[in-house]
């Protein structure tokens, strides 16, 4: 019922951001527990390749480049996920941009990139997918927020709007989409080892003018765990949120970041 | 397909009834063995039985939670018979009564308070001895959505619900490093005897299981299973980087307000 394989028996998904990181691990976990899965990211060779390993272990997985601020494109790429897999029901609004900046270096083209990529990219997966979950008779829109998208972190001030955002649509479409049977949840994940944790500890080494084994361990010291996710550990609970087990959970964001907002 | 709690030792309070007795069930078809408790023995003695037909293991302890050395014993027992805890469901609640706050009676106040709030407590303290001992457990109490909002005429419930959230994330802080995780789940409206059988305007009601029915964006009463698959979940390792998180399993009520012509 809910172990990790078997719960996602049939079910039909779309991952954004799926060439790596978390949205490649959740799309394994997802074909891992019984799911067809299009992998969708602006990243065409990291994308394709993502897909081909997971054909290489036996599931059904296709590949398709698609940037989520494209409007256009990305509804072309969701229809042609609809077609490819028989329909849709489960979707998995990932893909996302990390900006880090004091407020007076923060320009307007990255705080604009930031709420296009997070937030329009949310809002536009979600709004292109609704009408193949209708036709599928319900389903879950499911996204990826943060502990920034429910707590300040300073010098992420686009970032944290554009989490806290994604928050808002989840919150709202959970009321909204309900009566179509269609639950909708995000994900709030602490510091996962990913691309983007590699990046963070960059930015955070340059404004902290620390070494990177320094930036890590300060990045690590408020994690009450002591150590970041892995993104099995993320995948697990989008799983858990796609799965029939989740079937009386909605609007929530289900935050995975080993004690980090408790304190 | 391996089960999601095999070989794990659990115990579980409030096991007599409603959400405790389903978790119970839903625990023992997932390979944990059981040590179940409630006042309610007849009650609780059932649900081993229904544990056990399914081809499950579970014992009966007699407990009230409120009573330190009853809980200290119970811990003890399931300990003795099944060699250790892996995890905990603090469970046990008791809905109280519904009044305005300025005439919500002390005395009604004080039992919901021990055992909703005291009970979770006194049980999380002799768990966590026991869990730290062993160095890894998973303890999951039961809040509420009303430990997120409030509903009116609720002030015991609602408070010690609240309660059970701050002491969930204070323990949550402590114990990481001890490699115990805690977390609380937070059911909305439930079809249980609480609910059904309890206060003043029960569910058996079809007017009011309809108007409650109403205050979910999902438009129905949850069931016993979905919170017992969601604390099944929080227990078992897919959850190992998830503690100090109020789990809400609620049909979409704490996401926002729903009006009646909606
Ligand atoms: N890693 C963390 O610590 C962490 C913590 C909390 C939340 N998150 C969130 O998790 C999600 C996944 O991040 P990750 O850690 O796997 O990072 P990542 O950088 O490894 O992966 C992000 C993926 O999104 C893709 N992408 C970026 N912009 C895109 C666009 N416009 N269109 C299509 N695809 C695009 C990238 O090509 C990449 O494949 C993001 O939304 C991120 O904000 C990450
Ligand atoms: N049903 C709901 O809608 C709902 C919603 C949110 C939270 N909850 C919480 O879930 C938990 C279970 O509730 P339920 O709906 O299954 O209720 P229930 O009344 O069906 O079961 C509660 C059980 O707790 C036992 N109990 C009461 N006082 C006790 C004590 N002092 N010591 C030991 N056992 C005691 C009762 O005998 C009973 O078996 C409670 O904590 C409740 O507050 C229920």
């Amino acid at each position: 019922m809910i172990g990790v394989t078997g719960t996602l028996e049939g079910r039909r998904a779309i991952v954004t951001g799926g060439a790596r990181g978390i949205g490649a691990a959740a799309a394994r976990r997802f074909c891992e527990a019984g799911a067809q899965v299009v992998l969708a990211d602006r990243d065409q060779d990291g994308v394709s390749a993502a897909a081909a390993a997971l054909r290489a272990a036996g599931f059904q997985a296709h590949a398709r480049a698609a940037d989520v601020t494209d409007e256009a494109a990305l509804g072309r790429v969701i229809d042609e996920a609809a077609e490819l897999l028989g329909g849709l029901d489960l979707v998995l609004a990932n893909a996302g941009v990390l900006t880090v900046n004091p407020l007076a270096d923060l320009s307007l083209a990255e705080f604009e990139h930031t709420m296009r990529v997070n937030v329009f990219g949310t809002f536009l997966t979600f709004k292109h997918a609704l009408g193949h979950l209708k036709a599928a008779g319900g389903g879950a829109l499911l996204c990826t927020t943060s502990q920034a998208g429910v707590r300040g972190y300073r010098e992420m001030s686009a970032y944290c709007a554009s989490k806290f955002a994604v928050v808002g649509l989840v919150e709202s479409l959970a009321l909204e989409l309900a009566s179509d049977g269609i639950r909708v949840c995000a994900v709030a994940p602490g510091i996962t080892q990913t691309e983007m944790y590699r990046e963070l500890v960059r930015e955070r080494a340059r404004l902290w003018r620390l070494d990177s084994e320094a930036a890590q361990a300060r990045l690590q010291e408020t994690i009450p765990l002591g150590r970041p996710a892995t993104p099995e550990e993320v995948a697990d609970a989008f799983v858990y949120l796609a799965s029939p087990a989740a079937a009386y959970v909605s609007g929530i964001a289900l935050v995975i970041d080993g004690g980090e907002l408790s304190g | 397909m391996s089960r999601l709690l095999e070989h794990k030792v659990a115990l579980i309070t409030g096991a007599a009834s409603g959400i405790g007795r389903e978790t119970s069930v839903l625990f023992g078809e997932e390979g944990a063995k059981l040590a179940l408790a409630d006042v309610d023995d007849k009650g609780c003695e059932e649900t081993a039985r229904l544990v056990c037909e399914r081809g499950g293991e579970a014992l009966a302890v007699h407990c009230d939670v409120s009573d330190p050395r009853a809980v200290e014993t119970l811990i003890s027992a399931a300990v003795e018979r099944f060699g250790c805890l892996d995890c905990a469901f603090n469970n046990a609640g008791v809905g109280g009564a519904s009044e305005p706050v300025a005439d919500y009676d002390l005395e009604a106040w004080d039992h919901v308070l021990a055992v909703n709030l005291t009970g979770v407590f006194l049980s999380m303290q002799a768990e966590l001895r026991q869990m730290v001992s062993q160095g890894a457990g998973a303890i999951v109490n039961a809040a509420s959505v009303v430990g997120v909002i409030a509903y009116p005429y609720l002030a015991a419930y609602n408070a010690a619900k609240h309660g059970v959230i701050g002491l969930t994330r204070t323990a949550a802080i402590e114990y990481a490093g001890h490699g115990v995780r805690v977390n609380a789940v937070c059911p909305g409206w439930i079809e249980t005897p609480m609910v059904m059988e309890g206060g003043r305007a029960p569910a058996s009601i079809p007017e009011v299981y309809a108007a409650i029915a109403g205050l979910a964006p999902m438009k129905r009463l949850g069931m016993p299973i979905e919170v017992a698959r969601a604390v099944a979940w929080l227990c078992s390792d897919a959850a190992s980087f998830v503690t100090g998180h109020p789990l809400v399993v609620d049909g979409g009520v704490a996401a926002g307000r729903e009006r009646a012509e909606e």
